[in-house]
């Protein structure tokens, strides 16, 4: 049911309209029956990677300086813990991040599990399928303010929570304002059919190739290029059952767009299949070779250090029509407990008051002070003091991960399923078989490997 | 009191309650709503403000049991779980001003406790209105975001209101003289369990009561609870799933008195609280299994309406009948449908015993009912190459536009034809046929036939029916009757018919789900009837039930129904065309009556006059409870055919009053047919006793649409003041007709 505002215009109006009441007090303190953290449990494991910073954050007496890494933001969120639960002791477990998968599996049959672990977005289903990570649910009802997309998607399974989105990111079209400016085009156009007419605007004022995706073999391929314009169809590509679903017709439909942009209207170099890496495909922006390109959030501050930060403007990916929903992805790492036996309730509710207060409001709010380029997964925290201080960058693409963010596809193995379907769209790209051909193979490659 | 908003429609504070939690007041003229916010979602308090009728005081029941992992193969894999309460996420309340309508939405997520899943919300509105004593409340289950799938394998939403105070002992504001009925059936033939209740009261609806039911123990789309001064119609409305209006009685401890010493839920046997509105599933309804996933994320119950009248149970069924008008359900406009003479009384079943008939009969037959005062030859089967084909056999019978040329120019005859939608063949298209589990065809054998149920959710079956169906029109066909339609119902239902050795289609090959649910195969039925329509749109459609073919007990009589574009005109009068006499003296076609103070959508029945008496007795109960009649078994000679003949010349005269006019029931046993713009009516008295009376009986024209103070001519009526007086003297077991006109 819509509101009806939406629905019948200016003859129905809100009224009043009311909330749960929300915050870190009610957190906590909800009708799923939880108690404070006891002071009896006082030693806290956390496995971590070393890119958060945690252990040095631990360590360090005094604030550090802002030094583009996470180490300031994690000095103030375990400092903030600490006037909390001074008897408490943390004890971090870095753990290289390609690793944390493995870590967690092998940690549970050893008997060995951290009190909390972090792991990311593509390995929460295979960790929580198999009954490696506990459902948090209990822990909070404050579930509200966290993007839901990425709660109650890849963060989630069989209906409850497993793990709590920390920071995440964005993937956006990147222009040259002059570029386009050159070509008499003023705004980037908001739908494929009017972006296409803008690129061949470009074209005709002299750049070759103006636009430039990712069809290269880089996970970026699958999950910038292909997921976004997919799920803006209405498309997906893992059911509910877990199996690949490839060979659709939303896909073939996002296929087709992005051949016309590369073999019919000559507006994508075919080059762009064999570029070596995401540096080579960056440069194309950052050296003018094209006039606009589909790329991560995080490469902003890179292009802004170089000096393009003028010149450069963004915009949200074009969608199939003007009423398909606005879709980007927005990976994340988050906060889990390990699914234990003969923990006492303490140490469970220890272990998860410490995950929800890494990734509160107020904790993210201050990875948004303390480190560039990140993103927060609780809306809230787009109208705190830090995000008001940041630029429209970054505002924008906090903007378009709150309104349109979405996660990782659900998948056993992400790996496998980016693989086949980057396999399928440069064989369709390359004129080596058929969408339905190449989808086809890539979906029972999946299938009879992982869904059975 | 720490908010308070009042807009043109409705009001809206929330205040602090004596415990300290927050509750959300949302009222007008006519309703007062007071919602727990916390610890829970609880529309606990519903009163309404004219008559000062608490309609409920006690815990809402958000009841949701998710199905069992034994039967899931994807979703929430813990087992059964079972809805502790709503939490709130949010509340809102809007506006529409063109309908004069405000709306409280609660937001609130399911708790299913410790382990529970977290993502299934519950979006709860109720709407009250500016000029309207009416209240409304919409339910949707919702999936908001993510990619699991829940199923819910039970649900029950509803208000409780207390009747019985256990502490006390006593019954609370007099409840135990409210009366329960359903609407628009009190008791009929179709429920194969016969409680012999017209109404349930108090005691009835206490749970586990002796009979060893829960009564009521049957659905109806809507209910009247009434003590003759006051009551209010419950009421249920959805066109796209088959729900009814559920209403029971339960034993329930409040929550206080479950916190008191030595008193537990076990010990304390609990109050007797009504329980009503919301949504439930019962005897098979809805058909859809209620599942939210990626795809669907909404899953929405019909409105459920609460709407206040005075006086007795009839009344309630009036106040249902004016809501389902303003829904459309009306009589077709210059409704006229041709009295039909069924050739089946006289010359049987053929299908079932051949030989079959031959054109010699036929038109001794249709001679019959030109004699009659018949308009139309009504062609029961078989007319076909086999039952169900729906293709005339014009071996024996000659071409069709030839049969229908000479009924015409010979008789003064249309020719109206009954269907079959199953067939008695297995041999026509595989595509057309339901389909097990094995992906074999489903057998119709029933004894009486051989052949194959239809999927009527198959698009070929509606390609190929419509056809065929076209076919006929075209050559001059104008009344079709869809029957032998019969689809499964997902369990078994101790109080409806059951359907033996029905089942549902699991062709993965149609396009439906699997299995077909209820209301894909209704819906494959009424697209053929569209069809038609389309095509031929004073083809006049008679639809049996979509699942048991003619006894309407899965179906709210509206679902279907519609004028955007229609599919069909007339129901089917719930077979009592088998010895009508004995259903109406043993009171079981009295049902008719009921449906009539309810229900404008024509009915269609024919009856066998072989079994009436002298005096028309039957001709005229059926003639004044279906707007289209049919007749037949009668020969010329027959002791009562001169009686019928006259009968039929009155109705014949009258019959705009009984097939378009406004029916009045004034009790049972006198109806009136009223032709407001032509400032006439028909009125009919029975006399259902062994001996003579002299009938005279005065009603008030209050309420009845009659003009008061108007001069009203006709025999045997007078008029004062306000007052109707009908006069008439009337043989034991009987019918009088009044025809009465004013200025």
């Amino acid at each position: 049911m819509s509101t009806n505002e939406s629905t019948s215009g200016p003859t129905r109006r809100s009224v009043l309209k009311g909330m749960a009441a929300t915050g870190a007090g009610a957190a906590l303190a909800s009708g799923f029956g939880i108690r404070m953290a006891s002071a009896q449990a006082n030693t806290l494991k956390v496995m971590s990677t070393p890119d958060f910073k945690f252990a040095d954050a631990l360590a360090a007496t005094e604030e550090p300086e802002m030094d583009g890494t996470y180490l300031r933001a994690a000095w103030h969120i375990l400092q903030n813990w600490k006037e909390k639960h001074p008897e408490v002791t943390l004890e971090f477990d870095e753990v290289p991040w390609d690793q944390v998968t493995q870590n967690v599996i092998l940690a549970a049959q050893a008997g060995t599990e951290n009190d909390v672990v972090m792991v990311n977005d593509l390995n929460i289903p295979k960790l929580s399928r198999g009954g490696f990570l506990m459902p948090i649910d209990q822990f909070s009802s404050d579930w509200d303010d966290y993007n839901q997309n990425l709660l109650r998607g890849i963060a989630s399974y069989d209906g409850n929570i497993y793990a709590l989105p920390w920071m995440t990111d964005c993937r956006h079209e990147y222009y040259r304002k002059s570029l386009y400016s050159a070509a008499g085009i003023s705004d980037p156009a908001s739908t494929w059919d009017g972006f296409v007419e803008q690129m061949k605007t470009i074209k005709e004022s002299g750049v070759e190739t103006p636009y430039s995706f990712f069809a290269s073999n880089s996970v970026h391929t699958p999950t910038m290029s292909l997921l976004a314009p997919l799920w803006m169809l209405g498309g997906n590509v893992i059911d509910a059952e877990g199996r690949a679903v490839l060979n659709s017709d939303e896909m073939a439909e996002v296929f087709a767009f992005y051949n016309r942009l590369m073999n019919e209207e000559g507006i994508a170099s075919p080059d762009l299949i064999s570029l070596p890496n995401s540096g080579a495909f960056n440069d194309l922006l950052a050296s003018s070779k094209v006039a606009a390109q589909k790329n991560g959030a995080w490469v902003w501050s890179a292009l802004e250090a170089d000096g393009h930060g003028d010149d450069i403007g963004f915009f949200r990916t074009p969608r199939p029509s003007e009423d398909a929903p606005d879709a980007t992805l927005s990976g994340f790492w988050a906060f889990e407990l390990p699914a234990r036996t003969g923990v006492d309730d303490a140490q469970q509710e220890l272990a998860a008051e410490f995950a929800l207060h890494v990734t509160s409001a107020e904790s993210q709010n201050l990875v948004v002070a303390h480190i560039g380029g990140q993103l927060p997964t609780r809306p809230s925290v787009n109208s705190m003091s830090a995000a008001l201080a940041k630029d429209d960058a970054w505002r924008f693409q906090a903007s378009y991960a709150a309104d349109a963010g979405r996660g990782m596809p659900p998948a056993a193995d992400s790996g496998l399923l980016f693989d086949q379907m980057t396999t399928a769209f440069q064989r369709y790209l390359s004129g080596q078989q058929s969408a339905q051909d190449a989808l086809t193979a890539a979906e029972n490659n999946y299938n009879s490997q992982v869904a059975g | 009191m720490t908010v308070t908003n009042t807009g043109p429609i409705a009001s809206v504070s929330t205040a602090r309650s004596e415990s300290g939690s927050e509750v959300l007041i949302f009222q007008n003229a006519f309703w007062a709503l007071e919602v727990d916010l916390e610890p829970s979602i609880n529309p606990r308090y519903l009163k309404h403000l004219e008559t000062g009728q608490v309609l409920a005081d006690e815990d809402y029941c958000y009841h949701i049991e998710l199905a069992s992992a034994r039967h899931r193969k994807t979703g929430y894999h813990g087992g059964e779980e079972c809805a502790r309460g709503l939490h709130l996420i949010d509340w809102r309340v809007d506006e529409d001003k063109e309908r004069g309508a405000s709306t409280l939405t609660l937001t609130g997520r399911v708790d299913f406790g410790r382990d529970g899943p977290t993502d299934l919300v519950v979006e709860h509105s109720f709407t009250i209105l500016a000029d309207k004593d009416r209240f409304e409340e919409r339910i949707a289950l919702q999936h908001r975001y993510g990619h699991d799938e829940h199923e819910i394998a039970d649900y029950r939403f509803g208000f409780r209101k207390r009747m019985f105070d256990a502490r006390k002992a006593a019954w609370i504001d007099h409840l135990d003289e409210y009366k329960l009925s359903a609407i628009p059936f009190r008791r009929r033939r179709g429920h194969a369990k016969d409680y012999l209740k017209q109404d349930y009261s108090a005691a009835d609806l206490m749970p586990a009561n002796w009979i060893g039911n829960n009564l009521p123990n049957r659905q109806s789309e809507a209910w009247s609870w009434q003590n003759g001064d006051t009551g209010f119609c419950f009421s249920k409305y959805n066109q796209d799933l088959i729900e009814f209006a559920l209403v029971d009685g339960e034993f329930h401890t409040p929550r206080a008195a479950q916190e008191m010493d030595g008193m537990t839920s076990l010990a304390a046997v609990g109050d007797v609280v009504l329980r009503f509105l919301g949504a439930g599933r019962t005897h098979g309804a809805p058909g859809t299994p209620v599942i939210v996933n990626a795809q669907t994320r909404e899953f929405e119950f019909g409105v459920s309406t609460i709407i206040p009248f005075r006086g007795s149970w009839e009344e309630g069924h009036r106040v249902y009948g004016a809501f389902l008008r303003e829904r459309g359900h009306v009589v077709p406009k210059g409704f006229n449908p041709p009295v039909h003479w069924n050739e089946l009384y006289n010359l049987g079943w053929r299908g079932m015993n051949t030989p079959l008939q031959e054109l010699p009969e036929l038109w001794e037959e249709a001679e019959r009912a030109k004699a009659m005062g018949a308009e139309a030859f009504y062609f029961d089967p078989v007319w076909d190459l086999f039952e169900g084909s729906s293709v005339w056999d014009e071996a024996r019978l000659g071409p069709l536009p030839d049969f229908v040329s000479k009924l015409k120019q010979d008789y003064g005859l249309s020719l109206s034809l009954h269907l079959m939608m199953h067939t008695k063949s297995a041999e026509e298209d595989p595509a057309i046929y339901r389909r097990g589990p094995d992906g074999e065809i489903l057998e119709w054998n029933d004894g009486k036939y051989n052949g194959g149920y239809v999927c009527c959710a198959s698009p070929a079956w509606q390609d190929q029916k419509s056809a065929k169906l076209l076919a006929l029109a075209e050559a001059g066909v104008t009344f079709f009757m869809f029957d032998f339609n019969e689809y499964s119902i997902p369990s078994v239902n101790p109080g409806v018919v059951r359907l033996g050795g029905c089942e549902p289609c699991y062709s993965p090959d149609h396009g439906h789900s699997v299995p077909a649910t209820l209301e894909e195969h209704a819906a494959g039925l009424y697209e053929v009837m569209k069809r038609v329509k389309d095509a031929y749109p004073d083809m006049l459609i008679e639809a049996h039930d979509a699942v048991t073919a003619g006894w309407q007990d899965y179906l709210p009589l509206y679902f279907g129904h519609g004028a955007e574009r229609p599919a069909f005109d007339e129901h089917w009068g719930f077979e009592y065309m088998w010895n009508p006499y004995l259903d109406l003296l043993s009171g079981k076609s009295l049902s008719l009556y009921e449906y009539n103070l309810a229900f404008d959508i024509p009915l269609y029945l024919h009856i066998n006059l072989r079994f009436d008496n002298d005096n028309a007795l039957a001709f005229w109960w059926y003639a004044s409870t279906c707007r289209h009649l049919g007749i037949g078994g009668l020969k010329p000679g027959d002791a009562i055919w001169d009686s019928h003949v006259d009968a039929m010349q009155t109705y014949r005269r009258l019959k705009p009053h009984f097939a378009q006019g406004r029916f009045l029931g004034f009790d049972p046993m006198v109806h009136g047919h009223v032709l407001d713009e032509q400032r006439s009516a028909a009125f009919v008295a029975f006399n259902m006793s062994s001996r003579p009376v002299e009938f005279a009986r005065t009603f008030s024209l209050e309420g009845s649409g009659l003009p008061a103070g108007a001069r009203f001519e006709g025999e045997g009526v007078s008029v004062a003041e306000t007052e109707l007086t009908l006069k008439a003297s009337m043989p034991a077991l009987s019918a009088h007709v009044f025809e009465v006109s004013w200025e």
